[in-house]
């Protein structure tokens, strides 16, 4: 009896278990088919996480960061060309609009080998004056990066790779 | 081992010798009388001794074993009296057609049941009722914590290769992959409830699984989205929700990664240390409950270990906090803490010789271990004065020489440690000079270790050169391929090696110390 008991137990934390990372890839995708897309204009760097793996970092060229940690919420206001160009800091969520909650556009994974030339392409179209932007889904208050884009091309593509 | 309950006979018991057998009394519910060509023995209760008797060895308590033993059955009496015999009781053995009966100095009692218990034996009787075990349930703790850190690693390495690359595929792939290890985690633990219970290696090997997985499936998916979150918000968020496992599947390793986890979340730089504790309260019923249910050395010994880990983090910590107060480095004020635990636990020896454990000297190994490996990074080089750490240091060593009286032993692995502080102090902690102290030990207790078959010390040792080695992977430019193979190496060597010496200590009969 008590052996079922423990098997049951079991039984609902495994499903718990499985949920949260369900529910998390759940509203990721949600975010990324459904929210409302930004195109945030970036800058590279190139650090790695020890156990993560490498990435590119990056840095939204607007800020999206409320120093004072007073304001949770964020609104962006964007152009004809999806680029968003300011942030509007909120207390509350505000009603009637999209907003993500408190956002970060810092890492973009990437394989090891890629990064640094990743980095180089980026570096070299930012001198040049081209576009090098992160499309992020919003919904929510969540957020996604769904790519990060040279002129509108996928980095990927440009180092020959596939899938985001 | 079957189970084997001992009964613990009430009333004293005496070894006499005798002229006369007319004067035994049969009356009495124990008697055992041999006879041989040149002697008399009688065995029976005292009170019973007769008056003639020519010698009396009195004050023995007598275990029955329980049931009825075979003739064909072999090392029932070995097992019992070698456990004794290898902590000092010394026994006295008589053997009738149905069963054994052992008898031993009533002052021992207490640490021989203790010792029986703690080796499977049930016990009861004389106000004990302590359950048989099955000794292959009990894990050797330091196997348990070394086949941690060897899965760790190769955990570590699987994921390293795996996460950076995977990036020409889909999204949707990489998630459906990225559940494949909590999925199967899940399976080997719900197989092990229904079909392995009681199974010590099942229990431990497959939680550990699952905790692992829980790490690796919520690394894979903070990947796949890009997620901002930081290492040591991950490794906690991971923490809490692996916890349930451990009280669910007993397990001391899930139990043990969750202390190691919640220790690095909570004590990284800025971070809030009240959720480390509150990870670790979580845990200690847990361990609190072994300790009392098993009334086990090993089990003890295992927490005492585990808090001589944790203790170095909250002295390094509080050290780097206290050098701002005392104006002195933070890797010195730890490194005289650790000589200093070392000394505290010399100090002990003098007066308590018969201390089976030594958790001070460690806590002492731990602490001066974990500065020098802070000490190793090119970047954490201190420059303070040194005149007084070293003063300090000096005199401690001093102190330690001269209780452990140093003309009358050989050199030993303490001494060791002792003089790396000191010589690290000498060379103003630097860091070339920390790496080649951490190799120079770790390689002296690995040969220390395969002279002696004992696992501790080659452990030990092994893990002094792994931390070297995976320190340099943090600032050497080594790719994340070649680290994650070399993480894989290191954990299988951990495995092996652990595995090579167990089966050896116990084919040798005595067990992996």
């Amino acid at each position: 009896m008590k052996e079922k008991r423990v098997v049951l137990i079991c039984a609902v934390y495994f499903v718990i278990l499985l949920l949260l990372p369900v529910y998390s890839v759940f509203c990721h995708f949600d975010t990324l088919r459904t929210g409302e897309y930004y195109k945030i204009r970036v800058s590279p760097a190139d650090p790695y996480d020890p156990f993560r793996g490498r990435y590119a970092a990056i840095r939204a060229d607007i800020s999206l960061y409320d120093h004072d940690n007073y304001y949770e919420y964020i609104t962006l206001e964007k152009d004809a060309g999806g680029y968003a160009v300011n942030a509007v800091f909120h207390k509350e969520p505000p009603e009637g609009s999209v907003y993500a909650k408190k956002m970060e556009i810092t890492r973009y994974y990437m394989n090891e080998k890629m990064a640094p030339k990743a980095d180089e392409i980026q570096r070299t179209a930012v001198t040049e004056g081209d576009d090098v932007y992160a499309y992020v889904a919003v919904k929510s208050g969540r957020y996604v990066i769904q790519g990060l884009y040279v002129n509108d091309v996928p980095i990927e593509i440009i180092l020959g790779g596939g899938g985001k | 081992m079957p189970h084997i309950w001992l009964r613990i006979i009430e009333g004293d018991f005496a070894v006499c010798k005798i002229n006369d057998i007319s004067e035994v009394d049969f009356g009495c519910e124990y008697v055992f009388l041999s006879k041989t060509d040149e002697e008399l023995s009688l065995v029976c209760a005292a009170q019973s001794v007769p008056e003639t008797a020519v010698k009396v060895e009195g004050d023995f308590c007598a275990f029955k074993i329980e049931g009825i033993l075979d003739f064909g059955l072999t090392g029932i009496i070995s097992g019992i009296s070698g456990i004794l015999a290898k902590n000092g009781i010394s026994v006295f053995v008589v053997s009738t057609f149905d069963t054994d009966y052992v008898l031993i100095k009533h002052e021992s009692l207490d640490n021989a049941v203790r010792l029986l218990h703690a080796a499977g034996y049930g016990v009861r009787g004389g106000g004990y009722e302590l359950p048989a075990r099955e000794t292959g349930a009990r894990v050797n703790p330091v196997f348990a914590i070394f086949a941690i850190i060897g899965s760790l690693l190769i955990g570590a390495g699987i994921i390293l290769i795996l996460a950076t690359n995977w990036w020409k595929i889909s999204k949707e792939a990489k998630t459906c992959i990225a559940f494949l290890p909590l999925v199967a985690a899940q399976a080997v633990v719900l197989y092990t409830l229904i079909r392995k219970r009681g199974s010590a290696a099942f229990s431990e090997g497959s939680s550990l699984f699952l905790v692992l997985s829980v790490f690796a499936v919520n690394a894979l998916i903070g990947q796949v989205f890009h997620s901002p979150i930081e290492l040591e918000p991950f490794i906690t968020t991971c923490v809490v929700l692996a916890l349930p496992s451990v009280y669910l599947m007993n397990s001391k390793s899930a139990a043990t990664v969750c202390v190691a986890g919640a220790m690095w979340a909570g004590l990284s730089y800025g971070q809030p240390v009240w959720q480390s504790m509150l990870i670790l309260a979580a845990l200690l019923p847990f361990f609190a409950l072994r300790v009392y249910k098993t009334k086990s050395k090993h089990e003890l010994w295992y927490v005492l270990l585990l808090l001589s880990a944790v203790l170095p983090y909250y002295i390094v910590k509080a050290a780097e906090e206290a050098s701002s107060v005392f104006d002195a480095g933070g890797t010195e004020i730890a490194l005289a803490c650790g000589v200093a635990l070392i000394v505290l636990d010399a100090a002990v020896w003098l007066f308590r010789k018969d201390c089976f454990f030594t958790p001070t000297k460690f806590a002492g190994f731990s602490v001066i271990s974990v500065t020098l490996i802070v000490s190793s990074f090119p970047d954490n080089v201190d420059w303070y004065d040194y005149g007084f750490t070293f003063t300090v240091l000096l005199a401690m060593a001093l102190l330690y020489n001269f209780i452990t009286r140093p003309g009358k032993r050989k050199p030993n692995g303490t001494d060791f440690f002792v003089s790396a502080a000191l010589l690290l102090s000498g060379l103003q902690f630097h860091w070339l000079a920390a790496n080649a102290l951490l190799a120079a030990i770790g390689v002296f207790y690995i040969y220390a270790g395969s002279r002696r078959y004992t696992l501790r010390h080659i452990n030990f040792g092994m893990a002094l050169v792994v931390f070297v080695i995976a320190a340099r992977f943090f600032d050497s430019g080594l790719g994340l391929l070649a680290r994650g193979v070399a993480f894989i190496l290191l954990g299988a060597c951990f495995l092996a090696v652990n595995y090579f010496i167990y089966r050896k200590k116990r084919a040798a009969g005595s067990g992996a110390r």
